[in-house]
């Protein structure tokens, strides 16, 4: 049995498929403000680079913002169903998920099966979140994937003013025109989305062990930041953290086929 | 002696300069990326207008969220200060003052005696301050003052419902997407704007007459808008700019310091 998962974010959109239990493969790219669009392009190139077809799939399950909409999907769910599920299926030792995206942030407690047990999600304002990382790397001039790596250098990281991803965008451009060390500010702005995580897992609580998803996994300086606020170490996944909420998705597919 | 107030925003920097007795210049100079340099800039430029190319001010009072950065002041003071002491000296039945800036959004009252009674800070949030509507007009691909006039030519005015500047432009990014109008987009936009200041200004009890300071208060849209939802008239501040009450209030601290 072959099935899919498909996650439509706001920045990325991923898709996953699984056979008999056992992931064949999954895709990320950008996505583009057409959801339906975004989903068949992500799902295309997978199943090329597979040698499938959608006739192959016994069933896709959608999730992410532009779930409901997306037609090859014959069922969607939450993504914090799907990320739970995804994570906790490749470490079972996993018990808390912290899933940073695009524009919210969510804190996710599943109990030794998988289950969902609960959850919080800041999803009314988008301070600390990717976004506020996207807008101050294009105020610096580099890739949101080159902030994690170049705040490792810093010694002595700048502290921010200001929480709004708008108003960061302003003072770490001005900063750099004003000639302070991009490598602090990076670090700044690491610290600052760390706090705010930090402050949003803290109200859980959280239960070793821990895991980080969603696209910011990926910037080893607000990772390291987190763990040092939260005083602990994550557990890592060996699958792409980004691909988590797609692959949950291809298992729930699995449960329905 | 002449004396500088000067209000270092983060989209504009502000300075007023006055004597002894009377209000000599101002200027107002937007800017994007060096606020030392404008704020510099704009002090020399208000100085000029007001013919005086080669006088110092006998002190400078600065004010605003770069104040610390405006180099050649004598001493900085939080704009609520600034803003009270201005209206102290426009019109003293001024007790509210709503004062919307680039990224501020505040209001405060204070009693017949001058003393503040309420006052209500957004800190950590741009929705409903000039940045949230120049963030739109982006979206929109527009500038600004065009989308404005062309907003009231909308016919039917998209409802924006996200609370935050981010998913504002996401849902912008959606309507565009679904071919509406951008009069109608921006409609709904400064229809949000307004509303949401307005919940902010009734957090307050409005006391005597109100005033309605920073660059917001030049945006007639709004400023109609708000008249009408809160029943309020504005008042004139002598014709005054709005949008530098801050620094003409730094301007007569600097005097009151000198005195």
């Amino acid at each position: 049995m072959i099935t899919a998962g498909c996650d439509v974010g706001s920045l990325t959109v991923k898709a996953a498929v699984i056979r008999d239990g056992s992931i064949l493969g999954y895709e990320i790219i950008p996505a583009s403000a057409d959801a339906i669009n975004s989903a068949h392009r992500v799902m295309d190139v997978l199943l090329q680079r597979l040698d499938l077809s959608y006739e192959d799939l016994d069933y896709c399950v959608s999730t992410g913002y532009g779930r409901k909409i997306i037609p090859f999907a014959g069922d969607n769910l939450s993504e914090i169903s799907c990320h739970g599920r995804g994570a906790h299926f490749l470490n079972p030792s996993i018990r808390t998920i912290i899933d940073v995206g695009g524009q919210d942030c969510k804190a996710i407690r599943v109990n030794r099966k998988g289950k969902l047990k609960k959850f919080l999600m800041n999803d009314k304002c988008a301070a600390g979140t990717g976004r506020t990382l996207e807008l101050a790397a294009e105020s610096m001039g580099i890739d949101i994937s080159e902030l994690g790596q170049l705040s490792e250098k810093s010694a002595n990281p700048i502290t921010l003013s200001f929480i709004c991803s708008i108003l960061i965008e302003i003072e770490v451009r001005q900063m750099i025109l004003e000639g302070e060390d991009a490598v602090d500010i990076a670090a700044g702005v690491n610290n600052l989305v760390a706090s705010r995580v930090a402050g949003l897992v803290r109200n859980l609580p959280p239960k070793q062990d821990i895991v980080m998803t969603g696209g910011l996994a990926k910037n080893t300086g607000v990772v390291t930041s987190l763990e040092e606020k939260l005083k602990t170490t994550f557990v890592s996944l060996p699958e792409d953290p980004q691909a988590i909420g797609a692959l949950g998705a291809a298992l729930f597919a699995a449960d329905r086929a | 002696m002449i004396y500088a107030g000067c209000d270092l925003g983060i989209v504009a920097a502000k300075a007023v300069v006055i004597d002894e007795d009377s209000f000599l210049g101002f200027d107002v100079l937007p800017y994007k990326n060096l606020p030392r340099h404008a704020a510099e800039t704009v002090m020399a430029t208000t100085l000029s207008s007001a013919g005086m190319d080669d006088e110092q001010p006998a002190f400078c009072m600065s004010t605003g969220y770069g104040r610390r950065a405006v180099e050649f002041s004598d001493d900085t003071i939080l704009d609520v200060a600034c803003l009270h002491r201005a209206v102290k000296e426009i019109n003293p039945a001024i007790r509210t003052v709503i004062d919307i800036g680039g990224h501020t959004l505040q209001i405060f009252t204070v009693n017949k005696k001058g003393c503040i009674m309420e006052n209500v800070s957004i800190q950590r949030c741009i929705t409903g301050t000039g940045l949230f509507l120049d963030v739109m007009a982006r979206v929109l691909e527009m500038p600004l003052e065009e989308i404005l006039a062309a907003s009231l030519e909308a016919k039917d005015p998209t409802p924006l419902t996200s609370q935050c500047v981010v998913q504002a432009e996401s849902e912008v990014v959606s309507r565009v997407n679904e071919g509406k109008d951008r009069r109608d987009i921006f409609a709904g936009v400064v229809s949000f704007t307004a509303i949401r200041i307005s919940s902010v200004i009734r957090k307050v009890k409005l006391r005597g007459e109100v005033a309605f300071a920073g660059g917001m208060a030049k945006n007639k849209y709004v400023r109609r808008h708000l008249e009408r939802n809160l029943e309020v008239k504005f008042d004139s501040l002598g014709g005054l700019d709005p949008q530098v009450m801050s620094a003409y209030g730094a301007a007569l601290l600097a005097r009151d310091r000198e005195k």
